[in-house]
């Protein structure tokens, strides 16, 4: 080991020993081990002098002390938003184990330290055995306030429950324990706000201890609520736990903590909380709370027994246990009295509760004796008719694997001859499928998740097995599980099953059989949801040629089912005509045909419908969809699937046609039935997930928006794999989100993903592929690619060239990206040709609510950068004029920021107010207009920069900055737009954050801006001036010269930079350039 | 003990950055010019954001977490602009943790000023004010964890678990054997050794620095 190695372990170990010691202790301490050895000493104390500047309860947390007062730390036992919870130990003979909680050290000055020592106050009162008993309180020598707990070991409420297996009477009397602490706390006019499992513990003795009086408050003995809510919202409520009143922040009295008590033993007599089987808002939680009578608990346990292993786990238990009454039983003892208990305690209006906690324990303790309980109100009947109405579902639910055995049957034998060899196969079919159900015995599986995905994945795989030799039967039950299983949206496992029929029938029957031709035909269908249009149109087409050619009475159904499945196929493909000409063929076909049937009818609307909606015929896609609705919901009720999705249809014109509200609506009921009809992962959910995140998108709700369609890509991603068309829908709809939330880098990879999705899977001329174009060459310009944006915009043109005679207005946005990407590139000529041909073909729309205005703002801009200031000014008031009946929007914004641009390069300050807003008799902060847009606040500071001061221009543009770097993100051309002419006006000020060199080298290296761009001039132009004012050469001066005389320059975009020269060169000089330059 | 022989632990993460810096350095300032900026002065932001939050939220977790920061930072920087120099993840997060260490020996909390929330402002507006961080000040921090390593392995290998591997104080505690009060004692005795070796050698690494620009 060197020297010098040594002598640093020495310095190191002495460090170590002394920062152990006690702060006052060290300096003599290390003066001591040091001696004479002054080198040391000095490190060894530089070292310690650090401690000074470092954080380090930031860099490690609040540290336990190694005592506090009489009591020696020995960990940490929790730790939560507002304090520490140590465990420790009393220093003396007694030794008593207690728990200390401790302020955090960041929270010591804020609102926190008033609840910790209101807890303190409040704890300080309630000498109770089930209450968490306050032993001595104190501060810390930092000045932390601490408090000294008694130390409790036991378990949460719920664990303890399952863990010993307590049976209903059991977890009565515990619950009877808890009533009695808090009815005891009300006594004391406290009530505890925050009762949930987790702040109730038991001990091995089965003794219950209530903690956490956190956000506990006192009650007011006048009025009976609690006293002033004056306390911050520091602490989130449980709402979980919470009572109605909690939840609508309303002042609280004994009622809501007996409400909550409700909740718990609602909880623990069934697993389940009365309101949260799923997830929602507190304001959804208080619609389900004010929506009726609070579910029984009796079907609630009910409910939960045949699907899942309910949360307080009654199936965790040996089931051979002798003392386990098993939860069947539970139901009968839950039914009638303790459903009247909870339901009285979960009364919505505080006023129907219970008075008093002790009146709920007395009920308790009633029905333990087998006394009448005071809780049957007088509405009991209207209990009971629920309960027959819940019971009669329940009902249903269990005679469900019998129906489906029979519907099956029943299917098969209408649509199969009717020959007794068949009749027996479907005898054994629908044998089988009963026995996938109703043989399905919960305690045999392995698995716990006794779901229909795996009843049928299991089925499937027996199949080969079971029927091996027996190929009719195979081919029969291959066909019905394959269709359950699409029909579930388990695509993958419905494919093999599909195939697997379509080639046993074929192989049975022959090629040209109606048996084979139609499972032909229900694989292609899988193909289309599939996305493998390709495949599936073979199958379609063969099965429409060959009910074509036999068009009897009887197959007449069948070929107009044939005709709208291949029309499905066209809609895919984007080719509208044929697949109207379809439709009409199909209709008149069923129209023939009597009696006449629910599903054919609608399913053929439907095809109509979405055509119209596909081409923009709103009010009769509307009209379509609406009587759909009506039609399955006459036919079969408001929560079946095809309700739901018809409803979303409906939804989806809604939201086309800008009436959002009423969208949502729709929208946000179907996701309801299809979460718990069809659970978090079947396709319609992420379908109706989809249209949510649109609706949520459109109404400028983004978070809303992304969270929705992340969940649908989940789903999807799942479900169809990556690059099914489904899975780049959603991708689109992020980016788009993504692009509206100022990711625009974000954004472009997903547009990228679509892009490339789109080309592979539809080829170049397709409505998507064409508006992927678009997405991706805005992308591109905002980022500052023009020419990679131009080259986008002009194949979006030519794709849409093949399909835009019927609606011009995707042409008319291609040509209006082409002609900004070419502005910005500097092809001033190409610009204006590709915007005038925009213009032209926006007005040939007969949509009207689309935006014409907006090649016209370009035209005006583009005049601008020309030069042509009287032409530009033209434009920009039309654009005006156009929107004379609004009274904001963007592209107002921009006009008349242009408008006051021209008129400050005019040097009329006058009118430029006028088009700013701005209040010209007294220009103070408040007196100027608020932020719109980068681009008119440009306009604004320059205002300020002409007329008030350069600083207060600078502080605009530095606002201005912020608010772009929020809007479209960093390093995109809005922002290097503002940061470019907030580096004008900094000019020879060098910004901390934005150094003009860094500035320089990212527009040069991550932008395609030309080199005369105005963006990149004003940089440039800052440049070389500080250069030449730092360093004054001749060489500097030829430099600054040289770009003076450069192309463009007296252009209006270079007022500013001329007004920049004019402040910092000496007048005969300028004069001298100018002549020089013209 | 083997824990008390750390040395037979790779301590591989932020030596490889060490490589990957000398690279840049080495293949001159076009690369160093073009990332740099994008790595330090991205994260720096998002790691300052992270802290005022913290600060003024009062959240849950007593400590900032370097894997707070990489989740702000990895989807921004990694995929859309930085991340084919990296070699693989690892790299870029050990890198990133280098800069949040950085960081925070060099954040200092000041007292509360005002009451309740407002007060984050005021401390975001004293920690932003420091200059950019340079590529010298991460090499230097990087010398320091190895002079550490070298010197006092084990306060080094503790160092290493809480601000490389992101390890929990129990975590730390389990792994070495020690109990917390010994855990936290190691910690703050290895950071006082950086945060000097910092201050003695990083003045001078900017100075010289300072010329070129």
């Amino acid at each position: 080991m060197s020297g010098t190695l040594k002598r640093e372990r020495k310095a190191f170990d002495l460090l170590m020993e002394i920062l152990a010691l006690e702060q006052d202790r060290r300096v003599a301490v290390l003066s001591e081990k040091c001696g004479d050895d002054r080198e040391l000493f000095e490190l060894v104390r530089a070292r310690l002098a650090v401690e000074e500047e470092l954080d380090f309860s930031m860099l490690l947390g609040d540290q336990p002390p190694e005592r506090l007062g009489n009591y020696r730390i020995l960990g940490v036992l929790g730790e939560g938003g507002m304090g520490l919870i140590y465990e420790a130990v009393r220093e003396d003979e007694t030794a008593l184990p207690v728990a200390i909680k401790i302020l955090r050290r960041h929270l010591e000055s804020s609102v926190h330290a008033r609840r910790f020592v209101m807890e303190r106050r409040i704890l300080g009162q309630l000498k109770h055995p089930h209450i968490c008993q306050i032993y001595d309180s104190n501060l810390t020598p930092a000045g932390q306030p601490y408090f000294v707990m008694e130390r409790i070991r036991g378990e949460h409420l719920d664990v303890h429950c399952v863990r010993f297996g307590l049976d209903l009477n059991q977890r009565l009397d515990l619950f009877l324990k808890i009533c009695d602490a808090v009815a005891f706390a009300h006594k004391k006019l406290v009530i505890h706000r925050d009762l949930k499992p987790a702040n109730i513990l038991v001990d091995q003795h089965g003794m219950p201890k209530l903690l956490d009086f956190g956000i506990a408050s006192l009650i007011d003995p006048e009025t009976g609520y609690q006293q002033a809510v004056t306390e911050a919202a520091g602490r989130v409520l449980t709402p979980l736990y919470a009572s109605p009143e909690q939840l609508r922040s309303q002042p609280l009295s004994t009622a809501s903590d007996i409400f909550t008590l409700g909740i718990l033993l609602c909880e623990m007599i069934t697993g389940c909380r009365p309101f949260h089987r799923s997830e929602g808002s507190p304001l959804e939680l208080l619609e389900r709370m004010n929506g009726g009578p609070a579910p029984l608990a009796s079907s609630l346990l009910r409910s939960t027994l045949p699907a899942q292993v309910p949360p307080w786990g009654w199936f965790e238990r040996d089931r051979s246990d002798a003392y386990d009454p098993g939860p069947v039983t539970w139901v009968t003892k839950l039914r009638g009295d303790l459903d009247c208990i909870v339901g009285k305690a979960l009364a919505f209006d505080p006023e129907d509760r219970y008075q008093s906690v002790a009146d709920l324990a007395g009920d308790i303790v009633r029905y333990q004796n087998d006394v009448p309980i005071l809780a049957r109100p007088s509405s009991w009947r209207y209990r009971t008719r629920c309960f027959v109405r819940r019971n009669r579902l329940s009902v249903t639910a269990a005679l469900f694997t019998t129906m489906m055995a029979v519907l099956f049957s029943a299917a098969l034998y209408r649509q199969w001859r009717m020959i007794d060899e068949e009749r027996r196969i479907n005898a054994q079919t629908s044998q089988f499928i009963q026995d996938i159900f109703v043989g399905a015995d919960p305690f045999a599986m392995e698995s716990t998740d006794l779901s229909v995905e795996f009843l049928l994945e299991n089925a499937s795989n027996n199949l080969e097995e079971a029927f091996g030799d027996r190929p009719e039967m195979q081919a029969r039950l291959a066909s019905v599980l394959g269709l359950i299983n699409r029909q579930m949206g388990f695509l993958e496992t419905a494919e093999p099953l599909l195939a697997r029929a379509y080639r046993l029938e074929r192989e049975r029957h022959g090629v040209r059989h109606p048996v084979p031709i139609k499972a032909g035909m229900e694989l292609g269908l899988l193909y289309l949801e599939q996305g493998r249009v390709e495949e599936a149109i073979p199958l379609l087409t063969a099965a429409e040629s060959f009910f074509e050619e036999a068009p009897t009475n009887a197959a007449g159904r069948d070929y107009a089912k044939a005709l709208i499945n291949r029309g499905r196929a066209d809609l895919e493909l984007g080719r509208w005509k044929a697949v109207e000409a379809r439709i009409r063929k199909a209709r008149s076909i069923l129209d023939t045909i009597e009696p006449v049937d629910v599903e054919d009818i609608s399913e053929v609307n439907n095809l109509w419908g979405i055509l119209l909606f596909q081409t923009n015929r709103l009010a009769e896609a509307e009209e379509v969809f609406r009587q759909n609705v009506l039609l399955w919901k006459r036919h079969r009720g408001a929560e079946h699937l095809m309700t739901i999705s018809a409803q979303s249809n409906l939804a989806n014109v809604y939201s086309k046609l800008g009436a959002y509200d009423k969208a949502l609506d729709v929208t946000a009921q179907s996701i309801r039935i299809a979460r718990t009809r069809l659970g978090s992962k079947h396709p319609t959910l992420a379908g109706l997930l989809v249209s949510l995140g649109n609706l949520h998108f459109k109404a400028d709700h983004h978070e809303a928006s992304r969270v929705a369609f992340e969940e649908a890509l989940a789903i999807r991603r799942e479900r169809l794999g990556e690059d099914h068309p489904k899975t780049t829908t959603i991708k689109n709809n992020l980016a788009a989100v993504l692009q509206h939330d100022g990711d625009l880098f974000g954004s472009r990879e997903y547009y990228r993903e679509v892009l490339q999705d789109w080309t592979a899977s539809r080829g170049e001329q397709h409505p998507d592929t064409e508006l992927a174009l678009r997405n991706l060459a805005f992308s591109e310009l905002m980022i500052g690619n023009p020419e990679t944006s131009a080259r986008l915009a002009a194949r979006a043109v030519a794709a849409g060239a093949a399909f835009g005679e019927t609606d011009p207005v995707p042409g008319a946005k291609a040509y209006l990206w082409l002609g900004r990407a070419l502005l910005e590139s500097h092809e001033y000529d190409e610009a204006a040709r590709a915007l005038d041909r925009s213009r032209s073909l926006f007005r040939s729309s007969t949509n009207h609510g689309t935006s014409r205005d907006r090649p016209l703002l370009e035209l005006a801009r583009l005049r601008y950068a020309m030069g042509n200031l009287t032409e530009s000014a033209d434009r920009a008031r039309l654009v005006l004029h156009l929107n004379r009946n609004r009274t904001r929007g963007l592209r107002m914004s921009r006009a008349n920021g242009l408008l006051a641009s021209i008129a400050l390069s005019r040097g009329d300050t006058l009118e430029a107010a006028c088009y700013l807003g701005i209040d010209t008799t007294a220009i103070t902060s408040s007196a100027l207009p608020s932020f719109e847009d980068y681009y008119h606040d440009l306009s604004v500071a320059r205002y300020l920069a002409a007329v008030v001061s350069v600083d207060a221009a600078r502080a605009r543009l530095v606002d201005n900055l912020e608010r772009t770097a929020r809007r479209y993100g960093e390093e995109t051309l809005p922002w290097f737009e503002v940061a470019s002419v907030l580096a004008l006006y900094e000019n020879l000020r060098v910004p901390s954050d934005l150094p003009l060199d860094h500035l320089a080298d990212l527009v040069s290296s991550h932008t395609e801006l030309p080199e005369r761009h105005r963006i990149v001039s004003r940089i440039e132009a800052v440049r070389l001036l500080r250069r030449y004012l730092t360093q004054p050469s001749t060489r500097h001066w030829l430099a600054l010269k040289a770009f003076w005389r450069g192309e463009d320059r007296q252009a209006p975009q270079f007022r500013e930079v001329r007004t920049l020269f004019q402040r910092y060169l000496v007048a005969e000089r300028l004069k001298d350039l100018d002549e020089s330059a013209s | 003990m083997n824990d008390s022989n750390p040395e037979r632990k790779p301590m591989g993460d932020e030596g490889d950055v060490t490589c990957l810096l000398r690279q840049w350095q080495e293949e001159g300032r076009a690369v160093f010019d073009r990332l740099w900026p994008a790595v330090a002065d991205d994260l720096k932001h998002i790691s300052l954001k992270l802290l005022s939050e913290f600060v003024a939220g009062a959240g849950p977790a007593a400590t900032m977490s370097a894997t707070d920061l990489l989740h702000e930072a990895f989807p921004k920087l990694y995929h859309y602009r930085i991340g084919r120099e990296f070699q693989n993840r690892a790299q870029f997060f050990a890198l990133a943790k280098s800069i949040m260490l950085h960081i925070l020996l060099n954040y200092r909390r000041k007292k509360f000023r005002a009451q309740g929330h407002l007060a984050a402002d005021v401390e975001l507006a004293d920690i932003a004010d420091g200059e950019a961080l340079s590529l010298d000040s991460i090499m230097t921090l990087l010398e320091g964890l190895r002079k550490l390593a070298t010197i006092a392995p084990r306060q080094s290998r503790i160092i290493h678990m809480r601000f490389y591997q992101d390890m929990s104080f129990k975590g730390i505690m389990a792994e070495m054997g020690m109990s917390r009060s010994s855990v936290y004692l190691d910690l703050k005795g290895g950071l006082l050794f950086l945060k000097h070796y910092l201050q003695q050698n990083e003045h001078a690494g900017n100075a010289s620095r300072s010329l070129e620009a």
